[in-house]
């Protein structure tokens, strides 16, 4: 049995035969990234049949919008990743319409990288590399507490700097300069790792 | 707002911190065409995107692909996936009610499957991932090399202009430096040679303090005079310096205001353009500008003995 000859492809040449109606390519990027899609679901959504069912939605949305991809915006995996989080935000956010409140995907004061350690025998279909994992984890390490919680509760809690700075009783300039911190540090490991 | 401030957001809104105000600014600033800041923005994303790169990797229900691939419609349309197609399809509603299980035979031989595949796939997982690890990171290094390389070209033209007023005042400077050597220069060498003569000049009333000494070295057709104690002036006046031949004819060389800290002065009397024999120099104060023949009287005056 030989693997589906669209594992050999690269994400944009996946993404472009998406485009046009390829099932192929959608199966090849599933098979590549609904690992780390579903890790994001399940890390806003804490609930993994709904992480599951957002991830056949995610999949179908790029499906159906494949053209909606905009190569010189960023990689594929950006996009996908970005959608992915939209939509899970989204889905919190309607929570929060229908229960009147806002419901985080988890413990606000829950530490970031409780979530974001490596698992101690990692999975070998990771399907990313675990040296950009290592980088983004190493990243987080270089960061304190009130940084990550901060970059925690705007990324995978989806709230707005002034709902951060509120939750956190943090002054809104902290909260700002924390998350653009937080963000060079990351850039900053990944710039070294390349 | 300045593209610092918009930077600023920027950051906020990639890990999607940022309130509608400001993503409009943003939105705003980047439709006005703003390269920098378009760069930062995709260069933001690209890396705020990384956070989710850093959880472990989680692993769908092996049915979930082939529901996913069941529920895609055979052609692409431009519709929504809706709920209800959803539903009809038989997947799970997002609702709280437990994932329906597959029936047994199916999962079984879908886990065959998936361990046969599996088995075949670590041998090409690794160049799999590393080509997706390699697009990733050459796509990331693109956009924060275009970012920094925008950054850099607006830095280099600010950093030019900086540098363009820099060079000139340090031009400037090295020219004014470079006077001052030479004069020092001669100045040594003047003072340094047998040839060199002097002479005293006294204070007269009423500038009785004042007092100098004129230097000169004949071989070198160089004179320096020095004078101290002297008054300041208002501004339409002038100190004139003046040669006075063995006739008695009165020469101007030169004008001068002394500094006003230290009320003394050192210049270079200007050389009659005939050779002729000096007995005196003179000094008298004068309207600014200077006068042809001294009009003030002398305040300052010595005895010299040289042919020029
Ligand atoms: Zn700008």
């Amino acid at each position: 049995m030989t693997p589906p000859p669209s594992d050999q492809r690269d994400d944009y040449e996946l993404m472009s035969l998406l485009a046009q109606g390829d099932r192929d390519a959608l199966s090849a990027l599933y098979d590549k990234y609904s690992g780390v899609l579903l890790a994001l679901c399940q890390r806003i959504l804490h609930d993994l049949t709904e992480a599951e069912q957002l991830l056949l939605d995610v999949f179908t949305e790029l499906w159906l919008k494949a053209e909606r991809y905009d190569r010189d915006r960023g990689a594929p995996l950006t996009y996908l990743i970005t959608l992915c989080r939209s939509r899970a935000i989204d889905r919190c956010r309607s929570r929060r319409n229908k229960h009147g409140k806002w419901i985080l995907g988890g413990n606000p004061a829950e530490n970031v990288l409780s979530t974001l350690q490596a698992p101690s025998d990692p999975p070998a279909d990771a399907m990313v590399a675990g040296e950009q994992g290592q980088a983004v984890r190493r990243a987080l390490n270089a960061l304190n507490n009130v940084q990550r919680q901060v970059l925690e509760l705007a990324y995978y809690g989806g709230l707005s700097h002034s709902e951060i700075a509120e939750n956190t009783q943090l002054p809104l300039g902290t909260v700002k300069s924390h998350i653009r911190l937080a963000l060079i540090r990351l850039r900053q490991e990944l710039r070294t790792m390349q | 707002m300045q593209c610092t401030e918009i930077q600023e957001l920027i950051f906020l809104d990639a890990v999607g911190a940022a309130d509608e105000p400001m993503r409009s600014a943003v939105s705003r600033h980047l439709q006005d065409g703003c390269i920098e800041c378009q760069l930062a923005q995709t260069e933001a994303k690209a890396t705020a995107a990384m956070l989710p790169i850093g959880l472990a990797p989680a692993t769908p229900t092996p049915a979930l692909k082939a529901s996913l691939l069941e529920r895609l419609p055979a052609q692409r349309t431009s519709a929504t996936p809706t709920q209800a197609n959803v539903e009809a399809k038989g997947h799970r509603a997002a609702d709280n009610r437990p994932a329906r299980r597959p029936a047994l035979w199916p999962m079984v031989i879908t886990l065959a499957m998936a361990a046969a595949f599996a088995i075949v796939a670590i041998l090409s997982i690794d160049s799999n991932a590393s080509l997706a690890k390699d697009r990733q990171a050459e796509m990331l290094a693109v956009a924060t090399l275009k970012g920094s390389l925008a950054r850099d070209s607006i830095n280099i033209h600010k950093l030019s202009a900086t540098m363009t007023h820099l060079v000139l005042a340090q031009q400037q400077k090295i020219s004014f430096l470079q006077a001052r050597l030479k004069n020092a220069m001669a100045l040594e060498k003047m003072v340094g040679s047998p040839a060199l003569e002097m002479a005293s000049l006294q204070g007269l009333a009423p500038m009785r303090a004042a007092w100098g000494r004129v230097m000169w070295n004949h071989k070198l057709k160089m004179w320096k005079l020095c004078a101290f104690n002297l008054p300041a002036l208002p501004a339409d006046k002038t100190y004139e310096v003046w040669m006075i031949t063995a006739k008695g004819k009165k020469m101007p060389a030169g004008l001068f205001k002394p500094d006003p800290k230290t009320r003394s002065i050192m210049m270079t009397p200007t050389l009659p353009p005939h050779r002729q024999i000096m007995t005196e120099i003179a000094v008298t104060i004068e309207p600014a500008g200077g006068s042809l023949q001294p009009t003030g009287a002398v305040l300052l005056a010595g005895r010299i003995n040289s042919s020029l």
